[in-house]
């Protein structure tokens, strides 16, 4: 079972972040389908907040089809999350060390190269709307 | 009524209840209290749904305590008229059972053993939960045997909590409740405060004059100030309708002029207004810049303004997500 | 609710049980003994004629009494004023002090329930104290009551011990304690007031009872007469001439000095100032009044305790902070 975590200095909702962290794990195959997410209650009485916040993540996660509630047993994950296979995977995450190699060779520090790769990935998604 | 409870408590997704669809949980309308000629609280008018965590802000002396001694029952009002779950509260036993109090100093009887305090509450309250106190005390390894009094203060918080908390309420209502405690103990009372939420469904209403204490731990907002609501809406939609609008200073009173500004600071080239632009993005000049505002900054920003007295939202509907 | 009265007054009602036991013991060894003498040695001639056996035995049971006399002589005062100081004064103020008036009337019983049940249970508890406090110096006192030696209930030494006088002084502190805990919210203060206005009462009521009634007055008829029925209440003994006019003894004395010489214990200086017009005068209460006297001094005390107690209750019962 994953153990949910928050930012309090990251500026997002707090049940956002509950969203992102179980899709990250579901992204990395941390969580696999049939496993169950911690239930509401474990949750709150780990991070002291809101029940409420923590069943509008879920709801948002179920509204997504990622997970399912059975009630009186627990909330599921349904299906896994990340596109492409895991050679496919592989290959990238190469070619990105390979990139980040590049980037301190022509003397980038990691401040640079994450503003790089937000804008190129804006800008991609600018392309992908237009 | 236990087997329903280990459901919920065990259930996960069973306590996926949609929170718009619940009652009024309290309703004040009109609620004045004045002391020796000076008001306390002046025409307070709220309206909280069920199911809530309602943070209760405010600066000191703006009559916080006041009004949860309202909403408790322990004084009557001058003027005005709450009700908890559509009943209004006062000196009657079936009153008193739906809503549990934590005073500001968390006052237990010093003398008594925990688990005297625990008789306490079961001679007291017809609906006492005892297996609920032991085994909330149990988790927090809070012996039964101690004397009130040689407890922490944050076990005395838990005691105290876990005293209202068994007397299964509809409302729990609670002045500072992390006052006085050290870092780690406001964080443990929250927690279980929490869990307790997560496992009873009740509504909270907690104050505070910090409001980074109960930024995720309450989901409604309600600022008083000089007596007067000036906030009352759900945190989320709070958040959402607030922007932090930074652009050019020439511009800065055209935007003013279309929209309500909470604060309003300029230097010569730049402007920063606090605006409630309502929901979505507003459309402005693209020289301007909208950025999401904390709860802390909403709050001072309010509170700066006590003339701002119009309510973000109005308080009886609630919003459509 | 009864079991919360007892946890938190256990200490006061053990303390009292245990004084009240020790007094008990105390009073039954010397009225044992006493009975003891005096079933040996009391003179079997009624001692109209006053021997040397019933000067002795009178002189034995005198110092026997006045033993534990002395000690028993203080209760009228102390006892009251430790029953409002202890009992009566914490009672509400203590709530009040540590703010546990906050925790126990936001419980599922009204505050006139829990209030009832503190001063009912309480009252009742020192009036039974008091009742019994009577109930062990009545046998003692009659043990002494053993011809030619006399103990009688009027007198103002055991007045105060016996009958209801003690319930009702009792009753009327705590009453008085209740009442200034609940005005005074503070018990050191609230206690102090309750000492002081004991000790007023006692030293302001200790020679009233002669004048709860118009006095019978008595003049004497022969040389040898016996004003006073026994077991009378002794108000003034004055003489009077043939005229009618009042002397006072120092004044009859010494008018009398020169025809009847000095020594007024002989029955020829009797004679002597009977012979001369001079008659001795009495003015006492009849035995019979001692119930009527009790009911008396029991209402001077009970209803302004119990009126200051109303308005205490009412200041408690209506929600203030």
């Amino acid at each position: 079972m994953i153990k949910l975590r928050l930012d309090p200095s990251s500026g997002v909702a707090t049940y956002l972040q509950l969203v992102h962290q179980v899709k990250h794990a579901l992204r990395l195959g941390v969580l696999m389908p049939g496993d169950r997410l911690p239930t509401i209650k474990e949750v709150v009485s780990d991070l002291a907040i809101n029940p409420n916040t923590v069943a509008k993540a879920y709801r948002e996660l179920e509204h997504e089809g990622l997970v399912v509630g059975r009630p009186g047993l627990g909330t599921f994950v349904q299906r896994s999350l990340g596109g492409g296979s895991t050679a496919d995977h592989t290959r990238l995450c190469r070619d990105l060390a390979r990139w980040v190699h590049d980037c301190r060779e022509a003397g980038l520090d990691q401040g640079d190269m994450e503003a790089l790769f937000a804008s190129v990935l804006a800008d991609s998604a600018q392309e992908g709307i237009a | 009524m236990t087997a329903d409870r280990t459901v919920r408590m065990f259930g996960g997704s069973g306590e996926l209840t949609a929170p718009e669809q619940s009652p009024t949980a309290l309703e004040a309308i009109g609620l004045a209290k004045r002391y020796r000629g000076t008001w306390a609280l002046r025409d307070c008018t709220m309206s909280v749904p069920a199911g809530r965590v309602i943070a209760l802000v405010g600066p000191n002396g703006a009559g916080k305590s006041t009004f949860l001694h309202l909403v408790a029952g322990l004084i009557t009002p001058t003027r005005g008229s709450v009700r908890v779950f559509g009943e209004p509260v006062g000196q009657r036993a079936e009153a008193l059972a739906r809503v549990a109090f934590l005073a500001q100093d968390k006052p237990l009887y010093d003398s008594f053993t925990v688990a005297e305090m625990l008789r306490f509450g079961h001679h007291l309250n017809p609906g006492w939960d005892d297996a609920l106190a032991r085994q909330r005390l149990a988790e927090l390894d809070i012996p039964l045997n101690r004397k009130v009094g040689k407890l922490s203060g944050g076990q005395q918080a838990q005691v105290a909590l876990t005293i209202a908390v068994a007397k299964q309420p509809d409302l729990l209502v609670m002045d500072e409740p992390l006052a006085n405690l050290d870092p780690v103990a406001r964080h443990d009372v929250m927690r279980s405060l929490m869990a307790a939420v997560a496992e009873t469904q009740m509504t909270v209403v907690l104050s505070s004059h910090v409001v980074s204490d109960l930024t995720n731990a309450c989901d409604w907002l309600v600022v008083l100030n000089r007596g007067q609501v000036q906030i009352s809406g759900e945190v989320d939609e709070l958040l959402a309708t607030h922007r932090m609008l930074s652009g050019p200073a020439e511009l800065a009173d055209g935007v003013a002029a279309r929209m309500p500004m909470i604060s309003d600071s300029r230097s010569e080239r730049q402007a920063d207004l606090l605006a409630r632009t309502g929901p979505g993005t507003p459309l402005l000049d693209p020289r301007w810049k909208a950025s999401s505002v904390s709860l802390e900054e909403l709050v001072l920003a309010y509170l700066r303004r006590p003339d701002t007295t119009s309510l973000p939202h109005p308080t009886l509907t609630i919003s459509d997500r | 609710m009864l079991w919360l009265t007892w946890r938190q007054h256990r200490m006061q009602v053990l303390v009292t049980t245990a004084l009240l036991a020790v007094l008990g013991a105390v009073l039954l060894i010397s009225g044992l003994g006493a009975a003891d003498f005096a079933a040996q040695s009391a003179p079997a001639a009624d001692c109209v004629a006053d021997t040397p056996e019933c000067g002795a035995y009178r002189g034995e049971m005198n110092e026997r009494i006045r033993l534990v006399g002395e000690l028993l002589g203080w209760l009228p005062l102390l006892a009251p004023a430790m029953i409002g100081a202890f009992w009566g004064a914490p009672l509400l103020a203590r709530e009040f002090e540590q703010g546990t008036h906050q925790l126990t009337w936001t419980q599922s019983v009204t505050r006139r329930r829990w209030l009832a049940a503190k001063i009912v249970g309480l009252g009742a508890a020192v009036t039974l104290g008091g009742l019994v406090l009577a109930g062990i110096v009545e046998p003692w006192l009659a043990a002494f009551d053993v011809p030619p030696y006399n103990v009688d209930r009027f007198d103002m030494s055991w007045f105060r011990l016996v009958g209801i006088m003690p319930a009702a002084w009792w009753l009327s502190a705590f009453v008085l304690g209740m009442a200034a805990g609940a005005l005074f919210r503070r018990t050191l203060p609230a206690m102090a007031v309750t000492l002081a206005v004991c000790a007023l009462a006692f030293f302001g009521l200790l020679r009233s009872p002669s004048s709860y009634a118009p006095p019978e007055r008595a003049v004497q008829a022969e040389v040898i007469d016996e004003l006073e029925p026994e077991g009378s209440l002794h108000v003034t003994s004055y003489w009077i001439d043939r005229s009618g006019v009042k002397y006072t003894s120092q004044e009859a004395e010494l008018a009398l000095a020169g025809p009847c010489g000095t020594d007024e214990t002989t029955k020829k200086y009797a004679k002597c100032s009977f012979s001369h017009g001079y008659r001795r005068v009495a003015e006492f209460h009849r035995a019979s009044r001692f119930w009527q006297f009790q009911w008396t001094e029991a209402g001077i005390l009970l209803i302004p305790a119990l009126a200051l107690g109303g308005v205490a209750v009412r200041r408690t019962l209506r929600p203030r902070i």
